[in-house]
């Protein structure tokens, strides 16, 4: 029965998984991690370092740094070339890795197809009011909200859907144009995708065109108002989300990488808030978006997915197992940067009846916690995404631009985990004893 | 020591494990936190040209997606820094 469950668990895992969009989404995301940190960072830089805040703490508050402020425009530039241009990165990703699950990475006209797709979608006109309250049309322009997060999903679906046709008609070869063998290859094989790829932008365009006339707003509207607004209300709402990391656990517990496997559905709601808050940030608006990429790093899987910081710590102070001592000691170092596969593959975790427990419910009840020191404020939200190997503390200070309160509820949902798999290190000691005893 | 005979389900279940992790290990791949690529994040976005150089030289690890991206990024950045300049002078 047991078995039976599992290998069901681990289908429906599997199917995740290797299903190639997902897999695509993930990988495109994944690529994308060190862009959307370097704008966070150009943010952290301008508000916390290079511009004076008579508020807020800023290093160019004091007058031997305050030319500092003169660094604005590289790191405003930076800002704009990573966070705000985040969508179009993202367009070209997916369309590279579905090119590379069937099997034509090198097709370079695929990202560019998928890209042009992406733009024939957006609308090139914006209305746009003046102080006076007038408002007129500025043509030629394409919005922000579509290169920068407000745009991932568009992207995403866009970017698949144009892939894919493009892809089965360059593989179902009846539209290659034949070219005499004389004509070199490169050539040849640009002439090769020229119609699969202006029938694709067409298609895509065509789409775009139908959903204005029929249904009366944009393609965009569409997917932000029937599927963007609905799932990323189920994300970053409390029970959503931690229903989706306590699923990531039970992965993780038999035997799956639980943060990636999941990481296609949450990537997009997950940033599309983080970017929200470092964008109000940057405008000097209150953050509102609690749960966010930010919040998974900070409070979820601090020290690694499950938080064994806590049971290091806890195995640390009360185990009597020599096997446990001995891994909690070599895994103190990549705990300290939250890297834990010591610990779930070494003591394991993985398929143990006793820690199991605490490694599913140690995350939910530490993001629980950090999410109502953040209603209370005590903690700040989330505005800016630091890399996930930023030790605890110094993680927490960063991703809020210098907020003690942040920095010290990370360190007390460590010491909550610890309280909660303190009870079964001291089971997993009576365990031993008792093997002891028997043999 | 005697041998435990494993039913079809287990042998699957590990099977399939094998598998999953096995593709874990592949996405590993997309690393973009080694020193080398974030000493070329930052030249990027301090002297772009070199970071371009380094972003498309060889002894670089950077995967053929990671190496498009960030020549966007790299152009993106230039064009900005460009539009400022013209707006301060």
């Amino acid at each position: 029965m047991k078995d039976k469950l599992m290998e069901a668990i681990l289908k429906v895992a599997e199917k995740l998984q290797t299903n190639r969009y997902m897999s695509a989404i993930r990988n495109a995301f994944t690529a994308l991690l060190p862009i959307t940190i370097c704008g966070a960072f150009s943010v952290l830089f301008t508000s916390v370092i290079c511009t004076p805040n008579e508020q807020g703490i800023s290093l160019a508050n004091f007058e031997i740094f305050r030319w500092l402020e003169n660094l604005n425009p590289m790191f405003d530039a930076a800002y704009y070339a990573t966070l705000n241009f985040l969508t179009i990165g993202l367009v070209v990703l997916i369309a590279i890795e579905l090119g590379k699950q069937y099997g034509i990475q090198q097709d370079m006209t695929l990202p560019l197809v998928a890209l042009s797709c992406y733009v024939t979608l957006c609308a090139t006109t914006m209305i746009v009011t003046n102080d006076q309250g007038i408002s007129f049309d500025v043509a030629d322009v394409l919005a922000v909200k579509y290169t920068n997060a407000q745009g991932l999903f568009m992207a995403m679906i866009s970017s698949i859907l144009s892939g894919e046709i493009y892809i089965r008609l360059v593989k179902g070869g009846k539209m290659r144009i034949s070219l005499p063998e004389t004509v070199p290859s490169n050539v040849a094989n640009a002439f090769n995708v020229l119609i699969p790829g202006v029938v694709t932008i067409f298609i895509i365009s065509g789409i775009g065109l139908l959903f204005n006339e029929v249904f009366g707003y944009s393609f965009y509207d569409a997917i932000a108002r029937w599927i963007q607004a609905p799932l990323t209300g189920v994300l970053t709402g409390l029970p959503g989300y931690l229903l989706l990391f306590w699923v990531s656990t039970l992965l993780w517990v038999v035997g799956i990488h639980g943060t990636q496997t999941l990481g296609a559905i949450y990537s997009a709601p997950m940033l599309l808030a983080l970017t929200e808050n470092t964008d109000a940030v940057l405008k000097g608006l209150e953050p509102t978006n609690i749960l966010n990429t930010g919040f998974i790093s900070c409070f979820t899987i601090i020290t690694g997915a499950g938080i064994t910081g806590g049971l290091l710590i806890a195995i640390l102070l009360f185990s009597k197992r020599d096997d446990y001592r001995t891994i909690a000691k070599l895994s103190i170092a990549p705990a300290i940067f939250n890297i834990n596969e010591t610990m779930t593959f070494g003591l394991p975790i993985v398929l143990n009846p006793i820690l199991a427990i605490p490694f599913m419910f140690a995350p939910v009840i530490s993001a629980t916690f950090a999410y109502w020191m953040t209603v209370i404020g005590f903690a700040q939200v989330i505005s800016f995404q630091v890399p996930w190997t930023t030790p605890v503390g110094i993680m927490g200070f960063l991703a809020t631009g210098g907020h003690i309160g942040t920095a010290i509820t990370q360190i007390i949902c460590v010491a909550l985990s610890v309280v909660i798999y303190t009870p079964f290190v001291l089971i997993s000691n009576k365990q031993a004893q008792m093997e002891e005893n028997q043999a | 020591m005697s041998k435990v005979e494993l039913t079809e389900t287990q042998k699957n279940i590990i099977q399939i494990r094998k598998r999953m992790n096995r593709r874990s290990i592949e996405e590993e791949k997309f690393n973009g936190f080694t020193k080398k690529k974030m000493w070329t994040y930052l030249w990027i976005f301090l002297f772009t040209p070199y970071g371009i150089y380094r972003l498309f030289d060889e002894n670089n690890e950077f995967l053929y997606q990671q190496k498009v991206v960030w020549l966007i990024v790299g152009i993106v950045y230039i064009v900005c820094m460009i539009n400022q300049f013209i707006h301060i002078f």
